[in-house]
């Protein structure tokens, strides 16, 4: 098929500007695993990082014809992927966000979580608290939260009065705060020396 | 308003170890517009650091690599570059058909008049592939080979989609709003359920199988309707105007999307109509004798002369294949299996 096994990454850059899928191979064992890893890094989540590599290879098969193989070429693929990654980031959703912002909440009532250095530890715990709610104070928090439901949509879902809606969250966070109070970050400290 | 964009804070976002206030700050470096040029090149300094070898172990992107494949492959190449690009894959085209996840999601819009709210997206799955698809309200399927679904740009208001082909659904439960399957010769309303439904253009029989949850199929005029349950399906003749419903094993009709391709007790035109399919080749089948044997068997990931030859064993027949040729337009054709009754 073909003659020579081209070597250098010149060479391949030059083959994909002329549509070799060969070389378009070649760019994806060298460099996918590298561009994985770095949207996970900043994304959090796999699924999203393989969706970068998706759409940051094929944008380059794309675009193959305006490679220049004098500019470097890890530069160019790093172009595509930043744009890529900022898209992603910041279309993160709502239900992604949820966590962030009741932690923000409750770093009013206690400044150390604003501060304290391991913040996925915090989500985590926050997850916990509100698996430990009883079921229906925890569906209707969530919908509040989570789906951003209004009280209003909430009481007709359920069958109950806006009323028992508003009390239960308060309830809730009235539960989260409690938890997330200052002396009992020691306890988190101490579970997270513990994790280690 | 122009922040400082800090390294080190990036960096330990990255790798995990950051705080409540270093999150938001790297949300706000993100999405303010006026910080975008100097968190490029902040994070590309980061990008120049990060190793290109692995200590851990890789991850296997495969499936990406093979849908990047897929695509490039079904582009319409410029004349020259034809012979190129098939010599490469065909040999990975066999491969490619039956363990893989093609997400080929390819959109057209028909714009009518903005009143009309009528644009439709339409999701095909090309022959020889299933493509797994996700409707706006979370509803998850796939599309065997040869297949369209299409819906209305207002599908959250109103869940309804039209099928030609064969389609697996995944329907989300929404009280208020039914979701509807429309085919040429019926309906299939469902509140949240997992279903099958095959409709060919060029068959004249539409079904319906039902795995869990339950569907209502009404016929087009009203000409009939009916209730299904679990393990039920569903069989409407155009040609008899007959509906029948059986109890199967629903598993059986789903497994295609699985990768699996199952014939349970089909006559032998039937099974070399769903391989040709299947693997988009074209079955030529000479002696209508042959009708009469009858298959049950479970493919799974072979190649389709491995299927052909394994028919071969119990069935008296001779088969040929044809390579695939090219026309005198220079396109390619479809390869083609021509089957013979065994003399004697």
């Amino acid at each position: 098929m073909y003659r020579e096994q081209p070597q250098t990454e010149q060479q391949l850059v030059s083959l994909l500007q002329g549509g070799s899928p060969f070389a378009f191979e070649r760019l994806f064992e060298n460099y996918s695993q590298k561009l994985y890893r770095f949207s996970l890094s900043y994304l959090k989540s796999e699924t999203e990082a393989e969706e970068i590599v998706q759409d940051v290879f094929m944008k380059l098969w794309e675009n193959r014809h305006y490679l220049r193989s004098d500019t470097s070429f890890q530069s160019y693929l790093f172009t595509i992927a930043f744009n890529a990654i900022r898209k992603h980031f910041n279309k993160k959703s709502r239900d992604e966000k949820y966590a962030a912002s009741i932690l923000e909440y409750l770093a009013s009532e206690n400044a150390s979580i604003e501060t304290n250095p391991d913040y996925e530890l915090l989500v985590t715990k926050l997850e916990q608290l509100i698996g430990q709610m009883p079921d229906r104070r925890k569906e209707i928090f969530m919908k509040r939260k989570k789906e951003g439901m209004s009280v209003r949509d909430i009481a007709l879902t359920m069958d109950i009065s806006p009323k028992t809606v508003e009390n239960q969250i308060t309830e809730a966070m009235n539960f989260l705060k409690k938890k997330f109070q200052k002396d009992s970050t020691l306890g988190m400290v101490f579970l997270y020396i513990f994790q280690y | 308003m122009k922040e400082q964009i800090d390294y080190k804070i990036l960096k330990n976002f990255a790798s995990g170890h950051y705080s409540l206030k270093d999150f938001t700050q790297v949300s706000r470096w993100f999405k303010d517009p006026g910080s975008e040029a100097e968190l490029k090149i902040t994070i590309e300094q980061h990008w120049n650091e990060f190793p290109i070898e692995i200590v851990e172990g890789e991850k296997d992107l495969s499936s990406v690599l093979n849908l990047l494949k897929h695509k490039i492959a079904s582009e319409k190449p410029s004349v020259n570059l034809k012979i190129k690009f098939q010599r490469f894959y065909t040999q990975a085209a066999a491969i490619l058909l039956l363990p893989l996840l093609l997400y080929s999601i390819y959109s057209t819009f028909l714009a009518t008049s903005s009143s009309d709210n009528s644009s439709l997206v339409e999701i095909y799955s090309p022959q020889g592939a299933r493509t797994h698809f996700q409707l706006p309200d979370g509803t998850k399927g796939w599309l065997n080979s040869g297949s369209t679904l299409k819906y209305a740009t207002n599908f959250l208001g109103n869940r309804k989609v039209q099928l030609s082909g064969e389609a697996w659904f995944e329907v989300i439960h929404n009280k208020d709003k039914p979701f509807v399957v429309s085919t040429p010769a019926l309906d299939v309303q469902v509140l949240g359920t997992k279903f099958n439904v095959a409709a060919f253009l060029n068959e004249k029989v539409t079904e319906v199988v039902l795995q869990e949850g339950k569907v209502q199929v009404d016929g087009t005029d009203k000409k009939f309707t009916a209730e299904l349950k679990p393990n039920e399906r569903f069989i409407y003749d155009a040609l008899l105007k007959t509906s029948t419903i059986q109890n199967v094993n629903a598993d059986q009709f789903s497994a295609w999307k699985d990768g699996l391709l199952v014939f349970r007790n089909e006559p032998l035109s039937e099974v070399l109509n769903r391989i040709g399919r299947w693997y988009n080749v074209e079955i030529v089948m000479t002696d209508p004798m042959l009708q009469k044997f009858r298959y049950r068997a479970t493919f799974q990931e072979e190649q389709i002369e491995e299927v052909i030859r394994l028919i071969s064993l119990t069935a008296p027949i001779e088969y040929s294949f044809n390579n695939r040729k090219v026309d005198d337009k220079g396109t390619f054709k479809k390869r083609s299996i021509i089957i013979r009754r065994k003399a004697n």
